[in-house]
């Protein structure tokens, strides 16, 4: 049988949706398979997108020309800022979705797209001939023939779900699992690792007493996650807070026994940052209470959702402990909260490409690669997509650095370290986190989703001028300087120190009490920037001295960052390495030094070995 | 040889450097020798010395690169190093020179690898020389520190990264605050640590024959300095390195210092005068068996206004002495005798007291120069923390000012900031939705 695809995407989550529409926008002949079309863009968790980090992700997703922004601007039931008033670089938006409507949205944005064909089916093993890949067996025995594939299989594979001590195989919210796949996979030598994550009670909303809880509104907002629109206006639900109460947690420990981990069944390592509500009371004992947040899911349903309440426990015993709570007295479950466990692969042993070092052709994305989080699984989708067109056309792969997106440090992380937790990104792992703003993500990365034929001209075309706009602010900021007999009237009124000698612009603006507006009096040119940017131009300005460190320190940092490694190198023969150092580098066989240098157990001389080694 | 290198170093050379030439060291043109002094921070010279730079990329390390080479021992070394990194250098990890030159392509590899291969015999275990840098009590306190810091920057990133579930954290100007008068207390105690690791030096002071070179072979336990009993004939001044109650003391046994005989000793005396000035103590001594002279009188006008310990030797004989000069009333006085060596620890300890590094006192010391460093930087980094708290600087930025005083930190104990950081939020703070 001939070749079908260039690219074959197996699995419609939020890496697959991304992956195959990136493909098919790049002109690949694009197949996305998935086990029920149905579920394609589902959120089988929280229905939210954003937050610190995450909404740093999305934003960059959206620069880059991936669609979760767009898809969230057009579905969400409650958006707002996070962050504000903490610096610069941590604002986030964060959007309740809704669940439904964004699939709708996003299946309709797939059916659209040229170049991409949807099916339904299960795969039950990835197809090699010598070390690339073919394409992929279906069950029932089809093959279906492709270049390069990207699996993208979140949390079905080898899925098991643990309701109190009861465990059954299956996928979230009871789909079927994808067994077999995972045999396949073992069977190509990717060692698997067993993961964990949980997700609480739905309610119904109508069993609710809302004025037992604190009310939490959206914000109207012109400006969403995405550069490329503006917010559409939607109807805002409220979203509601409440707490659990010291009989929630007493029923908790008294029942403690009866859930899987607790109960030493389940082997799967869960989040530090996602835990069960028996984990939180387990390990944080002296908390009084804890935090519950009740979300709407969808216009289109009277199912909300129980953020905090994450929970294993045998769903006669869930109820009686959503009774304990202020607002949830009366609550109807109409789904339990449950805990599953499944197989994630070792993502070291991807290329920071995310295509497998052992397979060519063969892509990873999302929650296979042990991330958690829709975003995160997005973001790998979006570049797992994108380099396998760019390895079928033999063109230089898209991999970001550490300085230059958020999407580089989680990919950098992921394939570089070893983890034993699902991993999630947090502004904390960003060192360059100063550099990094949402805001810019456009100014980092458009201009490279532009190259690869993600973003419409049109759009790009209004990016770049708003980037001149910028430019000649700075420039005009930089060159322009007043009469000194024009400044003292207007430093007056701004209660500012005259100027002693002749200053620019540039220059008054980093004093703590003028802000641009007050030099749109001096030059009416920049009244005329839009707000954003006026805030980028004062930021740049003002915090200099901290951006100017933070910018030589990534550069002090580039040189490694730009000595390639081989990824064929044989460790084993370079004197003077130390023994961890040479399994450790011959397992994770990084790309570069600097990589190298983030290995864990790797040392400031295993480094110069390796140098001296490349010198030679 | 103290050898700076990087994009600063020649800055850094010009804050230390006072050349005979009057210019700076930067003005001047490289691979040319030249002679100068080194100060420290306070201006106080602590050596003569020969310097010279290489202009990146024409250099060992392929950067800016200045070399001060010093002809006194491992005290006035480490007082050198100490005054670079006074002014703004950082000390190089192991390698790091040799990395830095291979990676500019300067270096012959063998070279390299010989250099490697050294540094694999010195430090094989990274973990037990990250133990070695936080060994005692003051590296227990820099590590109690870190921990308050790391606490501090969890605090602070936790509220960041989960802005929903974690409450602003409380006091932070106040735990901050805290942190920075510990390490003003670390620093201040440094004054032992300081002496540990940069050495002491003591002049040697007395008339002719008063029994200066005894003493100091009796210090140091052997036959250097030569005895004569005709006066004067401790011509040159004479150095010596030894352990005195755990602190490296460059004792410096000066000519004498009474009325010039001839132009050698007129030479000799502007020596000493010199060796004066850079001493840390002076060590008087009187010869007990005779009454005071006018000679002594003279030596204590030239140490007027110095710290000291006053030695009255020659204990072993009958005491004529009465009385010590008027300048050096306040100084310690100890009974010794260079000849049966008796009070010799006595005057160890009177020497000790004066220069502040009396062993065993309540503050602990930072003990060696990476520990000092480390404390120094993480406390310039606190204090910027505190002044743009003060500013209002958001909290992004003011989280990178903690940040940098973590790595400082992270140098000695060998923590990874970013990872540290993570694990302290998840520990501290029950998240997830
Ligand atoms: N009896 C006695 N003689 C000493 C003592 N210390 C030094 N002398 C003698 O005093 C003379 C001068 O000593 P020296 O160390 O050369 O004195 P300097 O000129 O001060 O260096 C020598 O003959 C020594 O042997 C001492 O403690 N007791």
């Amino acid at each position: 049988m001939a070749e079908r695809f260039d690219l074959l995407v197996v699995g419609g989550g939020h890496a697959g949706c991304e992956a195959a529409l990136a493909g098919a926008k790049m002109g690949a002949r694009t197949g996305l398979i998935l086990l029920d079309l149905a579920d394609l863009a589902w959120m089988p968790c929280n229905p939210s997108i954003g937050g610190p980090a995450k909404g740093h992700l999305v934003k960059e997703i959206d620069a880059l020309g991936g669609v979760m922004g767009r898809a969230a601007d057009a579905t969400y039931l409650q958006i707002r800022r996070l962050n504000t008033s903490k610096g610069p670089a941590v604002p986030a938006l964060r959007a309740q979705i809704d669940k439904y409507a964004y699939q709708h949205w996003m299946r309709r944005t797939l059916e659209r797209q040229e170049n991409l064909s949807l099916a339904q089916g299960e795969v039950v093993a990835v197809l090699v001939e010598g070390d690339r890949v073919r394409g992929v067996r279906l069950r029932g025995g089809e093959e279906v023939y492709a270049r390069t594939v990207v699996l993208t299989t979140g949390t079905f594979l080898g899925a098991v779900i643990h309701l109190g001590l009861e465990h059954y195989p299956a996928g979230p919210q009871n789909r079927a699992p994808a067994n077999e796949l995972a045999a396949s996979l073992r069977s190509l030598g990717f060692t698997l690792r067993r993961l964990k994550t949980g997700t609480p009670a739905r309610v119904r909303g109508r069993s609710l007493c809302w004025a037992e809880m604190e009310r939490q509104k959206g914000e109207e907002l012109s400006r969403g996650f995405s550069f490329w629109r503006e917010l559409p206006r939607r109807p805002q639900h409220d979203s509601w807070l409440t707490y659990t109460q010291p009989a929630t947690h007493e029923l908790i420990r008294a029942h403690l026994h009866e859930t899987a981990l607790y109960g030493g069944k389940i082997v799967g390592v869960g989040p530090r940052y996602c835990p069960s509500i028996e984990s939180k009371i387990v390990r944080f004992p002296e908390r009084e209470r804890h935090q519950v947040f009740v979300e709407p899911e969808s216009e289109a349903t009277d199912e909300w959702y129980l953020a905090g309440l994450s929970t294993s426990l045998p769903p006669k015993v869930q109820i009686e402990i959503l009774h304990t709570i202020p607002g949830l007295r009366q609550a109807e479950i109409v789904r339990p909260g449950y805990a599953i466990e499944y197989d994630a692969i070792e993502a070291t042993v991807l290329h920071p490409t995310l295509e497998s070092r052992a397979v060519t052709g063969l892509f990873f994305a999302g929650q296979i690669n042990g991330t958690s989080g829709y975003e995160e699984a997005a973001a790998q989708g979006l570049v797992a997509g994108i380099n396998a067109v760019l390895s079928l056309r033999g063109e230089k792969p898209l991999i970001l650095r550490r300085d230059q997106a958020y999407i580089g440090v989680l990919i950098d992380e992921i394939v570089t370290k070893e983890s034993d937790e699902p991993f999630r990104m947090l502004t904390a792992r960003v060192e360059h986190r100063l550099l990094l703003r949402g805001e810019t993500a456009d100014l980092r990365l458009a201009e490279i989703g532009y190259g690869l034929g993600l973003i419409p001209a049109e759009d790009y075309e209004r990016f770049l001028r708003r980037r001149e706009r910028l430019a000649a602010a700075e420039e005009l900021l930089a060159t322009r300087r007043n009469p000194g007999s024009e400044l003292t009237a207007w430093a007056n009124r701004h209660r500012t120190t005259p100027p002693s000698h002749v200053v620019s612009l540039r220059e008054l603006l980093r004093r703590p009490e003028i802000d641009l507006a007050a030099l749109a009096e001096l030059e009416p040119a920049l009244a005329a920037l839009p707000a954003e940017e006026a805030e980028e131009i004062t930021l740049s300005v003002k915090y200099e001295g901290y951006i100017a460190r933070a910018r030589a320190e990534a550069e002090r940092l580039r040189a490694m960052e730009d000595q390639p490694l081989s990824p064929d190198l044989d460790y084993a023969v370079i004197p003077n390495l130390s023994q961890e150092a040479v399994e450790k580098l011959s397992k994770i066989r990084p790309m570069t030094l600097g990589q190298a240098g983030r290995i864990s157990g790797i040392s400031p001389a295993d480094l110069l070995a390796l140098l001296v080694h490349l010198r030679r | 040889m103290v050898r700076i290198s990087g994009r600063e170093a020649l800055v850094v050379a010009d804050r230390v450097l006072r050349l005979a030439k009057g210019m700076p060291l930067s003005f001047l043109p490289p691979r040319t020798v030249y002679y100068g002094r080194v100060v420290d921070a306070e201006g106080r010279e602590i050596d003569e010395v020969l310097s010279f730079y290489f202009r990146g990329p024409k250099s060992y390390t392929g950067e800016d690169l200045v070399e001060i080479q010093a002809h006194g021992g491992p005290v006035i070394l480490r007082r050198i190093l100490a005054a670079v990194l006074a002014a703004g250098a950082v000390l190089a990890e192991p390698g790091e020179f040799t990395a830095r030159a291979v990676y500019n392509g300067r270096i012959n590899l063998i070279q390299a690898e010989a250099v490697l291969d050294l540094i694999r015999a010195k430090t094989d275990v990274a973990a037990e020389a990250a133990f070695h840098r936080l060994a005692g009590e003051a590296g227990r306190e820099i590590t109690a520190l870190e921990e308050e810091l790391l606490g501090l920057l969890a605090a602070i990133e936790g509220w960041l990264d989960f802005p929903e579930e974690v409450e602003a954290p409380p006091e932070v100007a106040a735990r901050a605050r805290t942190i920075l008068a510990r390490f003003d207390a670390l620093l201040a105690g440094a004054e032992r640590g300081r002496l540990l690791n940069e050495g002491a030096a003591v002049a040697i002071v007395g008339r002719p024959n008063a029994g200066k070179s005894s003493l100091l072979n009796a210090l140091l336990g052997e036959e250097r300095a030569i005895v004569t009993e005709i006066p004067g004939t401790t011509r040159d001044a004479v150095a010596e390195e030894c352990n005195l109650g755990g602190i490296p003391v460059r004792l410096v046994d000066t000519a004498g210092l009474g009325p010039p005989g001839d132009r050698l000793e007129a030479l000799g005396m502007e020596r000493s005068r010199r060796e004066i000035a850079r001493a840390d103590a002076v060590l008087f001594v009187l010869d007990g068996s005779e009454e005071l002279t006018a000679a002594d009188e003279a030596v204590g006008a030239e140490v007027a206004g110095c710290r000291g310990v006053v030695a009255i030797n020659k204990s072993d004989l009958p005491l004529k002495l009465q009385g010590v000069p008027s300048t050096v009333l306040g100084w310690p006085v100890v009974r010794v005798s260079a000849l049966t060596q008796s009070g010799l620890d006595g005057l160890v300890t009177a020497l000790m007291e004066v220069l502040g590094g009396r062993p065993g006192e309540g503050t602990p010391a930072l003990s060696n120069l990476r520990q000092i460093e480390a404390a120094r930087e993480a406390r310039r980094a606190v204090a910027a923390f505190l002044e743009g708290l003060a500013r209002g600087v958001p909290w992004d930025f003011l989280a990178a000012e903690l940040r940098a005083a973590l790595t400082a930190i992270g140098r000695l104990s060998g923590r990874t900031v970013t990872s540290a950081v993570i694990d302290e939020i998840f520990t501290r703070f029950c998240l997830g939705k």
